[in-house]
């Protein structure tokens, strides 16, 4: 590695990052893993809903092939429970991997990941506490929780439909548009769910598709 | 200079004066290398014959030591013997030996409590009176003049590159033969680069002291006396690095490496803030991305940064650390006039700034950019993931 790490800090945008949440701090490197620590402030506001401020005091571990795989954040003064969308390991499940990724799109900084992943998450066990709602909801644990977001993301009912469109993602266009569009209509995807269907392919790529489509098939 | 530059500049200078350590100390270090240099120079010393010149190196000799973080701490003086003996003559473990015999028997005379240390490269005494040092001191012969004679071609300056050691290690393969090739060190041409980095900032200054009579002359002003802006930079990054790496020293970047690089950086700027700042953001720059990554000025083939390459968590906490110390920079920047800087100085630095310190930043007046850095940004959200667990 030569300059390798510089340009890799500079590619996650790790100094806005520190500029943005001044109260976060680089850890020294121990076991060749990043991490950033410290209290991550906010203030936040979901579509209509009230504005929430409010601080936790976080870890984030960053690959060194972010964002694949994504960081591990973990809160860690143990104001959020184990039992609230936590992994055993204590990173917290901010989302579908699907949901994630695409929260953030072709630029994938860590500022972005703050602001569009973790934030939320935060924001939502916040209005979770004062209120005993979850404002954006939530998922089913497992492949069962993926599914039904990749049935919200497609604009889908069926949870069958939506795991067959993930198929479809995963091969190739010209070979996809020719099946049966997996909602039923008795169209050929070309003329049917095409665009939800192309869309995802464009944004999470074939082989990941392919992987994913996989574990839903053994999971059924 | 505008608010926020006498600001910072204040601050700055206030943080130095929380982790300078007095020039007594300094005083102290002198008196001690003195002492033994007298010592190995008497009658009686097996090694006078040889003509041992004992002088210092490392920050005690370019005047850049900070205060320890853990009061238990020493100060490390680091102090190279040179003895006039040929490489062809003795081998490395026999020029160690002979300054080693030296060595005890000084301790012996003076009463030391500690035993003499033998290191891979030195001789260890530790001082444990009112100030803790420990006394470093490497053994070292005259470099062979042809090998001198190749480093001019390399851009190092005659007067400089003729200042080359040949040193001892007791891990080299050759220690116990009589062979040409000893380790190499250059402390006083690195330290006469050093110096000729900042000299120009430190003329007002030196002139001043000879003026008052501290000095009889300009010449006799040492660096520690100097205090430019440069060995003010180095020694507020050192620092920032100690606290920072705090419960990892092992993995902290190397003081030569920050020195190196800060005093490339330096371009005799007079004020503090701005020889700061244009250090911290350009240090990076001479960083080279094939090896040596960080050559020795006065013998290019030696790399500072040659552990890198064995530990790739060095160049990596270099990386972290410099990333930081921008940010904190910055952030201290934003903060100030504001009520949280106090507590931002202590976090950084593990220093905090007495109560004259903080009225004398209060009589500063108003810093726009404080208030509206303070507060959290908001962010608006209008599509977020759910909240979802792997497993159950």
């Amino acid at each position: 590695m030569t300059r390798g790490l510089q340009e890799l800090y500079e590619n996650w945008r790790l100094a806005e990052l520190l500029r943005i949440f001044p109260e976060l701090s680089i850890q020294p490197v121990v076991n060749g893993q990043t991490r950033v620590t410290g209290a991550l402030a906010f203030s936040l506001q979901y579509q209509k809903l009230e504005c929430i401020d409010d601080r936790y005091t976080i870890s984030i571990e960053i690959p060194e092939n972010f964002p694949r795989p994504l960081p591990k954040t973990r809160e860690t003064d143990g104001r959020i429970p184990k039992k609230f969308h936590t992994d055993p390991d204590g990173t917290l499940c901010l989302g579908s991997p699907a949901r994630l990724r695409l929260a953030l799109g072709d630029n994938p900084t860590l500022p972005r990941y703050v602001k569009k992943c973790v934030l939320p998450y935060l924001y939502s066990f916040s209005y979770f506490q004062r209120y005993g709602v979850l404002p954006f909801g939530q998922l089913d644990h497992g492949l069962n929780g993926i599914l039904q977001d990749y049935t919200s993301l497609l604009g889908v009912t069926s949870e069958k439909a939506a795991q067959e469109m993930v198929g479809l993602a995963s091969l190739r266009k010209r070979k996809a548009n020719k099946l049966p569009c997996p909602c039923g209509s008795l169209l050929r995807a070309g003329r049917c769910h095409h665009r939800q269907i192309n869309r995802l392919r464009t944004q999470l790529g074939r082989p990941w598709l392919r992987a994913e489509y996989q574990s839903l098939l053994r999971q059924r | 200079m505008t608010t926020k530059d006498s600001y910072m500049t204040t601050l700055l200078e206030q943080i130095i004066d929380l982790l300078d350590i007095p020039t007594s100390h300094y005083e102290k270090a002198a008196e001690r290398y003195h002492s033994l240099g007298e010592w190995l120079h008497r009658e009686q010393s097996i090694i006078a014959k040889f003509n041992p010149q004992v002088c210092p190196q490392g920050s005690f000799r370019y005047g850049t030591v900070v205060r320890p973080i853990f009061k238990s701490d020493e100060y490390d003086l680091d102090l190279v013997c040179e003895m006039v003996l040929r490489k062809s003559a003795v081998t490395q473990k026999q020029v160690k030996t002979l300054l080693g015999t030296e060595i005890i028997s000084y301790a012996k005379a003076h009463g030391f409590s500690d035993p003499v240390e033998e290191k891979n490269r030195c001789w260890r005494l530790s001082y444990a009176d009112d100030v803790k040092f420990h006394m470093d001191v490497l053994p070292s012969v005259p470099e062979d003049p042809n090998f001198i004679a190749l480093l001019p071609q390399l851009g190092v300056p005659y007067e400089l590159a003729k200042l080359s050691i040949a040193i001892t290690d007791k891990r080299h393969p050759k220690y116990t033969v009589i062979d040409p090739d000893w380790p190499r060190s250059n402390p006083k041409g690195f330290a006469g680069w050093f110096e000729g980095r900042m000299r120009m900032a430190a003329d007002d200054r030196i002139r001043k002291l000879v003026l008052k009579r501290a000095y009889a002359s300009i010449d006799d002003v040492p660096p520690y006396e100097w205090k430019t802006p440069l060995q003010r930079s180095i020694q507020i990054l050192k620092r920032h690095r100690d606290v920072m790496f705090k419960r990892s020293p092992d993995l902290a970047p190397i003081s030569m490496i920050l020195t190196t690089l800060a005093a490339h950086a330096y371009e005799g700027e007079s004020n503090i803030y701005q020889a700061f700042s244009n250090i911290v953001n350009k240090i990076s720059d001479f960083v080279r991305s094939s090896k040596p990554r960080i050559p020795n000025p006065v013998n290019p083939a030696e790399d500072f940064a040659d552990r890198w390459a064995s530990d790739i968590r060095l160049e990596q906490n270099f990386w972290a650390w410099h990333t930081q110390m921008k940010a904190d920079l910055r952030n201290c920047v934003e903060l100030l006039g504001s009520k949280q800087l106090p507590d931002k100085v202590q976090r950084l630095f593990d220093l905090s700034l007495t109560s004259e310190q903080l009225n004398e930043l209060s009589k500063m007046g108003a810093v726009s950019t404080s208030a509206a850095k303070t507060a959290a940004p908001l962010i608006r959200v209008n599509t977020a993931p759910k909240p979802w667990r792997r497993s159950d």
